[in-house]
């Protein structure tokens, strides 16, 4: 049970051990609570995809093929326009555990596609860093 | 016998956010997948009320950026060429303070691929299904906001 303000996390699953804690006191800001929940956030997001059955290193690979150097907003549309979804299901079904997993491999490859042409999907630690750089 | 945990605790102000998940050798790996994806939207939610973000005009302004169009690649490509910085700046003026526009910008590009079915993170409807017994619990108490009274 929480009593005093902090933000925690901890892991320990087979070999994945995680341990995060940011007790809250008067001196501490809304930047450092922010900053701990966007690492916190990076940490559950990709490993919940990887515990789903998913080999997000396949598909990393395979969007760095598939983005090369392309990069912004134009690249998003670029990269799009060009994929082939019966290609881009196979290559996905290769990085499934089984078929039913195709939607969540589905989904970690649009959020493949845009970390590698550098559009952000979610606030990460240093757009964290960045909106709070240009408030304070 | 317990052979770990999962533990997300967190309370800042109003905000209480607690999900956790004891793990044995008969633990399934989607089991402790589901609690991430819960623990993902919690703070998801919060971080996007801390940075002053406002996620509803933001999911309002994806749905009209989205609106007719059908799911699929080309949607994504038509979608995202039609959104310059013009785009931007009329569409989150107001749903954030200046300094927040990139967070704004990244929730904006989330909410586009949700609304055409192309969600960049792990949809709860398709987790479900795909590991009916092992569900992501639906979201919680409040998010730090005031309660009606």
């Amino acid at each position: 049970m929480v009593c005093v303000d902090e933000i925690k996390f901890d892991a320990k699953y087979k070999e994945w051990l995680v341990s995060k804690k940011l007790e809250v006191g008067d001196k501490t800001k809304p930047r450092d609570v922010a900053e701990a929940l966007a690492q916190i956030r990076e940490e559950v997001s990709n490993k919940s995809f990887q515990l789903s059955g998913v080999d997000t290193k396949k598909i990393d690979a395979l969007a760095a093929k598939l983005v090369g150097d392309k990069r912004g907003h134009e690249a998003v549309a670029e990269v799009f326009r060009a994929l082939k979804p019966k290609e881009v299901k196979q290559e996905l079904l290769n990085a499934c555990s089984n078929e039913k997993v195709l939607p969540i491999a589905q989904s970690y490859f649009n959020q493949a596609i845009f970390e590698r042409v550098k559009v952000n999907t979610c606030v990460k630690p240093d757009l964290v860093k960045y909106v709070y750089g240009k408030k304070e | 016998m317990s052979d770990g945990k999962v533990v997300f605790a967190a309370k800042y102000g109003d905000w209480i956010s607690i999900r956790k998940i004891w793990v044995d050798p008969e633990t399934r790996p989607e089991e402790v997948a589901a609690l991430l994806v819960g623990v993902r939207q919690s703070i998801d939610r919060k971080l996007y009320d801390l940075l002053g973000v406002d996620e509803p005009a933001v999911e309002e302004f994806a749905k009209r950026l989205t609106k007719g169009k059908r799911k699929g690649f080309s949607s994504v490509s038509d979608v995202f060429s039609a959104m310059g910085p013009e785009a931007y700046r009329v569409g989150l003026s107001g749903a954030c303070p200046p300094e927040a526009l990139p967070a704004a910008k990244a929730l904006l590009a989330q909410k586009v691929l949700e609304e055409l079915k192309m969600s960049p993170e792990i949809d709860a409807k398709e987790f479900n299904k795909a590991f009916p017994n092992a569900k992501i619990a639906k979201p919680r108490g409040n998010f730090g906001k005031k309660k009606k009274k």
